[in-house]
């Protein structure tokens, strides 16, 4: 009964009343529903639900811009069938995903379990580890392209002092993914902060009583502690995997043109390529859609993995 | 009377204003966008300000755009607001767009210019640019590094087996010293070693590869060009070149004996304080009993299809035939146009900047990059490639060069 | 023992630590070498023999970096209270008002948070195109006026705890929806909206490939777009190159410093489950 008051009472109001009593206050409160989130309704037929299937249509024309749009049917979807390079950006895409994103998990993780001992300074330590998260991502690969610098940088310089030698790193087919692997675990920090978080939610009370118990810090470790960890895990792991999935800053700062050999054409790359420098826009939404099929499909199928490991009850 | 008089000269002023307002007419701006950098587009913002002095209704607002610029380009033609005028050297796939203005039948005098360079700027008998300055591109020498281990300098007239041996004998790998840079990092740079050779990229009307770039004349030029790095050994790596802060830094310390290059090292030279005695320039050689051909870099002046000034900026463009490259070549790097700028620099009275001059007649006559307007999304990505795989020892030069045959043929759709 | 074992934890957490500062250590030495020579020895000083503090006055110079904060700045902020306020609208609605659908609306919310980037940046690009947005700042600050998906979702969960008492009393007092919306619960959402706002800042300020596509003359650019251009330009000039990425960098450090309580503790408050 949002503001009735007592004017709805006035029968010397007239039409006022009548206007106002028409609206009961159920449909009042509907209709300040609507218009509270009509922003978001907005955004989403205008930013989302439109260009979704525009997408979609797009992907069915030749489109170069400069001129109206053919209708081509799948040409676009059978032209990436036979496409190497579709298939090589695929590759590279997932190749880095499944490296990078254990890798960042279990760094994160790592970092978490050894700020959530007591530590003195445990501040200053994660903000050290969370810092270089904050660094804007093409900052962060200009940099790391001049610590991997073959012969003048700083991380062959601190291999030869183990009397390794270091690799091409991005001059090399083989060496370029797990460059960008390493410079991503460098940004850990913001996974850690998020498994401290946690790691606080858990109550002590589990271990205290697994101590008790008798068990070992391993057996606590993967009896308690990762379960009750699980939602934390399968959330950095979700929206890792559809990060990861569209990485783009790094493959076009540190390899611009798809490095050497294309061995860093990441998909999302393949299809800037296509859209912005050759001006293929009906391919590179074929090229979107298919992405987006793709995550769709994964996340889905990752939520359902889940269901039977993620535990939510015991927190 | 007093109020009277007063509101007079109030309306005289305000009449006179609108008048200035009216009667003075806005001068038409026009953009103009380069490649260089704000300070490499010097020479353009005089030329510009020489044209503004002698035409006031027309300011021409100059855009540097150093990184991306294609892809700036193609953006804002495809957004509908191109600049007015930008430079062009990849004339077909813009052509092919739509996007350039044809100037062959306009108020432009193209004949002082000499008709090689107007070939380079033109496109299925349209010409499309005015040029503004070329450079063909030759070997150029470090004679320190010929002095510190007593080869004699070359000579025109040298061959292939020469600048092998030679290559050879400069390179000393514990001195941290190499023969030549040969990274092949842009095909276009040496399509001329291909047609001395007797090869080519691709077919003379444009539509193919097949035949032309897995002959066995090509891949007897790239066995040679790629042998000289893997097997002899005399350049250094391309991630060493890369990380040592690039070809030109590595040849002005020292580190490499000969460079195939345009004059845009004399640029270099002088942004860096260094003195341009040390080297020499010569000719590049050609296989025995073959005559060399150049490899030329030349790009010019385009106005887009698109303009809504079309009448000034052809005016700046008649004013740039004439004397645009003027001043670039003023800087001592890069040639005008017309020769009778080029004779009213001087350049031809020094022995190193003449090599240049004098390679122009030998000239390589319709570039692979001309031919088709599909020529970088079909040709020239699988030409990198297959230098690439060869260089990083992932295929032979026979595979390497029949597989990129396939790819541009698929490509083509065939 | 007991010290032993956390000797070895401080070790280890010394150690990781210093790898994790090694390269902003890096970039700083970088910054101050005075040139090729300084800059391409072998070995590599960490320590720079004479600290050329001028690299910075000259990458100033060489580019119009405060027309480039301007507009960082401008995107940055512009997006930030748009999508804050906008979000809590929405996230109010979905919280505390009934509305037919409301519960199948708000699932469709959740439902685009895994809707790609990529998907709709060329239908996007497209639009802004015809709209004659390309190469203004318009298409990277409008549409945040409509809230964010995470946003609303936090915002939501945070709405839901306010105890609807508050609203009651409100209402008795004859305040409208609005009101209680703009004086009760925003208030009380004040750390959140710090916390997403921060998050926001982040974002922006760091965003790349919407300024890749969308903005093409210079005076338009961004940090982030200024650095991949002067990285093009000066790719082997590591000292500049190195001194500008600094600079770049440093807003980002500052406000995180500034801010860093709201952001961690907001994180942990939010309780990922």
């Amino acid at each position: 009964m949002l503001g009735q008051g007592p004017r709805a009472c006035l029968p010397s109001q007239g039409k006022q009343v009548e206007s106002v009593s028409r609206l009961t206050p159920r449909k009042r409160e509907a209709l300040e529903g609507y218009l509270f989130i009509s922003p978001w309704i907005v955004g989403f037929l205008v930013f989302t639900a439109g260009p979704i299937l525009a997408t979609l249509l797009i992907s069915f024309t030749k489109w170069r811009v400069f001129g109206p749009p053919q209708w081509i049917g799948l040409a676009n979807y059978v032209r990436m069938i036979h496409d190497p390079l579709f298939y090589q950006s695929l590759k590279v895409t997932g190749f880095f995903t499944l490296l990078s994103l254990p890798l960042g998990l279990a760094v994160g993780l790592a970092l978490a379990l050894l700020l959530f001992q007591d530590v003195k300074g445990l501040s200053v330590f994660r903000t050290i580890f969370y810092t270089p998260s904050v660094v804007p991502e093409v900052a962060t690969a200009t940099l790391w392209i001049w610590i991997y610098n073959p012969e003048f940088g700083i991380f062959n310089y601190v291999l030869s002092k183990f009397g390794v030698t270091g690799p091409e790193w991005l001059y090399s087919t083989e060496w370029i993914l797990p460059a960008l692997a390493i410079m991503g675990i460098w940004g850990a920090g913001s996974t850690m902060v998020i498994y401290l978080a946690g790691l606080q939610n858990i109550p002590r009370v589990y271990w205290e009583a697994a101590t008790v118990d008798g068990a070992s810090g391993w057996q606590k470790f993967w009896g308690i502690t990762m379960p009750l960890l699980s939602p934390t895990t399968f959330f950095l792991f979700v929206t890792g995997l559809i990060g990861s999935l569209q990485t783009f800053t790094a493959g076009y700062i540190m390899g611009g043109g798809g490095g050497p050999l294309n061995a860093s054409l990441f998909y999302t790359l393949y299809m800037y390529q296509q859209g912005w420098k050759w001006f293929n826009m009906g391919y590179a939404s074929a090229l979107s859609w298919t992405l987006s099929l793709i995550i769709f499909a994964l996340t889905m199928l990752v939520i359902r993995a889940s269901r039977a490991r993620v535990n939510y009850d015991l927190i | 009377m007093k109020k009277v008089r007063g509101l007079a000269v109030i309306l005289l002023l305000v009449f006179t204003a609108s008048g200035f307002a009216i009667g003075a007419p806005k001068p038409v701006v026009l953009r103009a966008m380069t490649w260089d950098s704000a300070e490499g587009s010097a020479w353009a913002k005089a030329v510009f300000d020489k044209f503004e002095a002698a035409n006031p209704n027309i300011e021409i607002e100059l855009q540097p755009m150093p990184d991306g610029y294609d892809d700036r380009l193609l953006t804002s033609l495809a957004a509908g607001t191109p600049p007015d005028l930008f430079l062009v050297w990849d004339y077909p796939s813009l052509a092919g767009l739509g996007g350039l203005a044809p100037l062959e039948k306009t108020a432009i005098d193209f004949s002082g210019i000499n008709p090689s360079l107007v070939e380079w700027n033109s496109y299925q008998g349209h010409i499309y640019g005015v040029p503004k300055d070329w450079t063909t591109q030759v070997i150029w020498y470090n004679k320190k590094v010929f002095d510190r281990y007593k080869v004699a300098y070359p000579k025109p007239g040298w061959t292939w087996d020469d600048f092998r041996s030679t290559a050879q004998k400069l390179t000393h790998v514990d001195d941290k010293v190499w023969g030549a840079a040969l990274s092949f990092g842009d095909p276009y740079d040496w399509q001329n070693w291909f047609v001395m050779g007797g090869g080519d990229y691709l077919s003379a009307d444009g539509k193919t590869m097949k035949g032309v770039f897995d002959s066995k004349e090509s891949i007897a030029v790239m066995k040679f060009l790629t042998d000289m790095v893997l097997v002899d050994k005399v350049s250094p790596s391309r991630s060493l070149l890369s990380a040592s802060g690039g070809t030109y830094a590595m040849f002005t310390s020292g580190k490499l004996g000969m460079i195939h290059s345009g004059m845009w090292l004399l640029g270099y030279l002088s942004s860096k304080g260094l003195p341009a005695d040390d080297y020499g320039a010569v000719i590049v050689p050609a296989p025995a009993g073959k005559k060399p051909i150049t490899m030329m870099n030349v790009s010019g002046w385009a106005m887009a299809a698109a303009s809504k000034h079309k009448a000034e900026a052809i005016e700046v463009l008649k004013f740039l035939a004439l004397e645009g490259g003027q001043t670039q070549g003023e800087a001592g790097w890069a040639f005008p146009v017309s020769e009778t700028a080029i004779k009213a620099t001087g350049l031809l009275n020094d022995p190193v900047t003449r090599v240049f001059y004098d390679s122009l007649a030998y000239a390589l006559k319709n570039p692979a990059f001309l031919r088709t307007p599909e020529y970088a999304e079909k040709c020239s990505q699988y030409l990198e490639e297959a230098f690439d795989q060869i260089l990083l020892g992932k295929a032979t030069a026979e595979k390497a060069m029949a597989e990129a045959v396939k790819k541009s043929e698929k490509a083509f759709g065939r | 023992m007991r010290v032993a074992k956390k000797a070895i934890q401080y070790a280890i957490l010394i150690l990781f630590a210093l790898v994790f500062m090694m390269p902003f250590l890096w970039m700083l030495s970088t910054s101050l070498k005075g040139g090729a020579d300084d800059l391409f020895t072998y070995p590599p000083e960490i320590i720079p023999k004479s600290f050329h503090w001028e690299n910075y006055r000259k990458v100033l110079s060489m580019y119009p970096w405060g027309t480039f904060l301007k507009n960082t700045s401008l995107i940055t902020f512009t997006s930030m209270f748009a999508t804050l306020l906008s979000s809590a609208m929405v996230a109010f609605g979905f919280a505390r008002l009934r509305f037919p659908g409301r519960d199948k609306i708000f699932f469709l919310v959740l439902s685009t948070m895994m809707v790609p980037y990529y998907t709709t940046l060329i239908p996007q690009y497209i639009l802004f195109s015809k709209l004659g947005w390309v190469n203004t700042l318009k298409p990277l600050i409008v549409p945040n006026f409509f809230g964010a998906a995470f946003y609303i979702f936090l915002l939501r969960q945070h709405f839901m705890g306010i105890p609807a008492e508050l609203d009651d009393s409100a209402k008795i007092d004859g305040a409208s929806t609005m009101r209680i919306f703009g004086s009760i619960y925003l208030p009380l959402a004040k750390p959140a909206l710090i916390t997403i706002g921060i998050l926001q800042f982040m974002s922006a300020w760091s965003d790349f490939i919407g300024p890749l596509i969308y903005l093409h003359s210079e005076k338009n650019y961004t940090l982030t777009l200024a650095l991949n251009t002067f990285r093009g330009i000066h790719y082997t000039d590591w000292h500049y190159l190195m001194a500008g990425t600094m600079m770049v960098a440093l807003p980002s450090l500052i406000f995180f410093f500034i801010g860093q309580n709201y952001i961690i503790g907001g994180i942990t408050v939010s309780g990922i489950k």
